[in-house]
């Protein structure tokens, strides 16, 4: 498809340094990078600032060699990369969550790797017991308001955050639409494009993207297509690249359980500054290898999604060195076995380049489908 | 190592403590897997058993059981970049391995995040396999200091581990009992702190690789009256040693720190080594950080919950950086050391992952050099001798110039 749009979008995916900085001009609001994974985006949109979603990206990796260890997922080693940069220099603080052990620690590396950057880590309550959940909650809220307040000169009032929570209800809301859009109509829109929009949106304000994507939208074919129809999931779908192989390989990708996209847009924006409406929507959405939940069975929802969007096979896109992802691993591909649904496991690096053993894995995979498709129709 | 009377009691101890556990559902008792930094006077107030699968993986690690239980692990699709603990764990389990032949299926679950957040995943997946209620006391990582918010937080978790375990015991929870052992296990880690702190003396009458040995019992008795014996025995054991002048090594000249887990496989070999240059760690930030743990402020009697949450939340892995160079200098300076060891795990993230810069601000602050040595605690493919060798023999060297 063509579209000076998706044009813009996919430059946007394609330069987010240039993106960020042209919004910097525009708009001259203060660039916070928001971390992995769901930190409350609309309090840093309510406090004045620009919101950025730092998801990791392909340098290669350099001076942050001396700071952390190659056991380090490169998700945690690029974004550091690309903080230690001096043309990174504008941008005005970082926000982390406690989603995992590499993270949590890769804050503190910041600390002494980039002394003068204001740090905030969000801690995500991880309990069996849901009644400590709120107060925690209340209390993390108003550590974040006082970040951003610092950072950004602003602590945003009730009225402030109610706007920015409706800006960013309508932005998953079309986010939503294309997700059903894809999953119904997968060749309006190759693999690689549908992504970079999706990634695109990091460093676009919200206010420029919906309407962007609210065009697209009206624009994009009905179209269904060939090809083997897969869901994708891991922590984001870096490097964006590798969707070109996918594209090539004659993959559709339906969905997908990324924590850098589904996982993300599938919850519901806090409807106020409340600790309880934090709460609701930490709860709310697609479940997550990095959220503990009493009992949760990603195996079992993970197979329920492949079916209801009828997809022929599951793809693990994995970055290296991810604990969380590691160790639900087993039980997903077991269950989604069990079940009869053909998986494949990809490793990557958000740096790797050289796609050609996972090519050939893809291709082969893509003509298993095909195979099992053809049993279907005979039996 | 060096040669303790005490050794052989405490391996007496240890073997009844997990004969018991073998023997547990055949004597009606209910056992528990919970992690090493899980508020166990909860557990010991209603009579369960705890058992401690990262104690179990380092025994196999020390006893060269690993290689076959992470083979197992790997092809049960367990990666190798996992926590070497975890993977021991699954492999033991799924092969009834280990020198114990396996530990004793668990009734329930109790995982704290205090040393990580690995473990929260690690207990879901023994939690799907055991088909067991898992009970996660969420302790968030300390990234400045310890605040009030943080101590109500986990005090509410607390709250709700009494009731989770009144519910699966099926009796009410007993105040009296844990109060008792909250109280042991402070008695137990006030001893602790004083065995670690022997290694002040010079030369040191037991040496940080003795210590990773001598831990086993505050990591899985505290909260019992045998681990308060066993280290009442061992201080003055100690004691005859410093009054004696007699050093765990013959010529004490290089006083070092080690940093991080044991590398269990290699404990002789190390000790040996740096013997061999008259070099000696005499204090541990890992050992250390059950002198921690345990560590209830009695004053605050009234509210032991909020005192344990207090003790539980301030092991030296689950604090941020400034804390843990502070930590370190004061250590430097407090046992008169002359650089410090980081071992380096790579399937250790929480205590890793901030080695290379603060080793370089220690450096800085102290003027006392630091190594680090690339390994894993329990998976001896990561140890390469000579690698290894070559760090440390350049290390010790530059140690001795400037002294
Ligand atoms: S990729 Fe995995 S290990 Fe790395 S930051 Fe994300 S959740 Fe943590
Ligand atoms: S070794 Fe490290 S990662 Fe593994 S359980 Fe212990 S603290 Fe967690």
């Amino acid at each position: 498809m063509e579209s000076k749009v998706l044009d813009e979008l996919r430059e946007a995916a394609e330069n987010p340094r240039a993106e960020v900085m042209k919004w910097l001009r525009v708009t001259g609001r203060p660039v916070v990078a928001v971390l992995p994974a769901y930190f409350p985006e609309p309090l840093v949109h309510a406090a004045g600032a620009f919101p950025v979603g730092m998801w990791g990206n392909t340098l290669p990796l350099g001076a942050s060699d001396s700071y952390l260890q190659s056991f380090s997922c490169s998700i945690a080693r690029s974004i550091l990369e690309l903080a230690l940069k001096p043309e990174s220099d504008f941008i005005a603080g970082f926000i982390f969550t406690s989603m995992c052990d590499n993270f949590e620690t890769l804050a503190e590396v910041f600390k002494l790797a980039l002394p003068r950057k204001p740090v905030f880590t969000f801690v995500i309550p991880n309990t069996s017991h849901l009644p400590s959940r709120r107060p925690h909650l209340e209390r993390e809220l108003d550590r974040a308001l006082a970040f951003l307040s610092r950072v950004a000169g602003k602590r945003p009032s009730p009225e402030d955050y109610a706007r920015s929570a409706k800006l960013y209800g309508e932005f998953v809301r079309l986010v939503r639409e294309f997700y059903r859009h894809r999953a119904l109509f997968p060749a309006a829109l190759s693999n690689y494009d549908f992504y970079a929009v999706l990634k695109a949106s990091f460093f676009m304000p919200k206010e420029e993207f919906n309407p962007r994507l609210r065009s697209l939208l009206e624009d994009l074919d009905r179209v269904g297509g060939e090809g083997a129809r897969v869901l994708l999931s891991g922590i984001v779908p870096q490097p964006l690249s590798l969707l070109k192989v996918f594209d090539a390989a004659g993959t559709r990708v339906v969905g997908d359980d990324f924590a850098g996209a589904y996982r993300l847009f599938s919850k519901e924006p806090a409807a106020a500054l409340l600790g309880s409406e934090i709460d609701k929507y930490l709860l709310s959405g697609a479940p997550c290898s990095t959220l503990h939940r009493d009992g949760q069975d990603r195996g079992k929802y993970l197979a329920a999604r492949v079916r209801e969007l009828g997809a022929d096979g599951f793809v693990n896109w994995h970055i290296k060195f991810c604990e969380p992802e590691a160790f639900d691993r087993p039980h997903l591909l077991d269950e989604l076995r069990r079940q009869g649904i053909p998986t494949l496991v990809l490793e990557v690096e958000t740096s790797s380049r050289n796609f050609d053993a996972l090519r050939t894995r893809l291709e082969a995979f893509v003509e298993l489908i095909r195979q099992e498709k053809e049993k279907g129709a005979v039996s | 190592m060096t040669k303790l009377a005490s050794t052989s009691k405490m391996k007496e101890i240890m073997g009844t403590y997990y004969l018991e556990a073998k023997n547990a559902a055949h004597n009606g008792l209910k056992v528990a897997w919970v992690t090493s930094g899980a508020p166990v006077e909860y557990l010991h107030a209603v009579g369960a058993i705890p058992i401690y699968p990262e104690n179990y993986a380092a025994m196999c690690g020390a006893s060269h059981a690993t290689a076959e239980l992470l083979r197992k692990a790997e092809s049960l699709g367990y990666a190798g970049e996992l926590c070497s603990y975890a993977r021991s764990d699954f492999g033991a389990e799924a092969l009834q391995g280990g020198p114990l032949m396996g530990l004793p299926r668990p009734d329930f679950l109790v995982c704290a995040s205090n040393i990580c957040n690995t473990v929260t995943k690690w207990y879901q997946v023994l939690s799907r396999h055991f088909q067991v209620p898992l009970f996660l006391v969420d302790m968030p990582f300390v990234h400045d200091d310890i605040s009030e918010e943080m101590v109500a937080y986990v005090k509410g978790q607390f709250a709700g581990l009494e009731e989770f375990l009144a519910e699966i015991m099926g009796r009410p929870f007993d105040r009296d009992r844990f109060s008792e052992a909250v109280l042991q296990s402070a008695r137990a880690t006030e001893l602790w702190r004083e065995v670690l702190e022997m290694g002040k003396a010079r030369p040191a009458p037991l040496n940080s690789f003795d210590t990773f040995i001598h831990l086993a019992p505050i990591v899985t008795l505290r909260g019992t009256p045998r681990a308060v014996e066993y280290y009442t025995a061992l201080v003055e054991e100690l004691r005859e040693r410093v009054s004696r002048g007699e050093g765990s090594i013959p010529n004490e000249r290089i006083r070092l720190l080690w940093d991080n887990l044991p590398i269990w496989y290699r404990i002789k070999y190390l000790a040996d080594f740096l013997a061999n240059w008259g070099a000696v760690p005499v204090v541990a930030t890992y050992t250390n950080s059950w002198a921690l743990i345990g560590d209830v402020q009695l004053e605050g009697r009234d509210d032991l919950a909020g005192a344990l949450a207090r003790a539980y939340l301030s092991p030296f892995i689950n604090r941020g950086v400034r804390y843990r160079i502070e930590y370190l200098c004061r250590m430097i300076e407090e046992f008169s050391l002359d650089g410090f060891l980081m071992h380096s795990d790579r399937t250790c993230k929480p205590y890793s992952l901030t080695q290379l810069p603060v080793k370089e601000e220690v450096q800085r602050r102290t003027g006392k050099p630091g190594v680090v040595l690339e390994a894993d605690k329990v998976d001896e493919t990561a140890f390469v001798e000579a690698a290894i060798t070559t760090r440390l023999e350049a290390f010790l060297e530059s140690v001795l110039c400037r002294n």
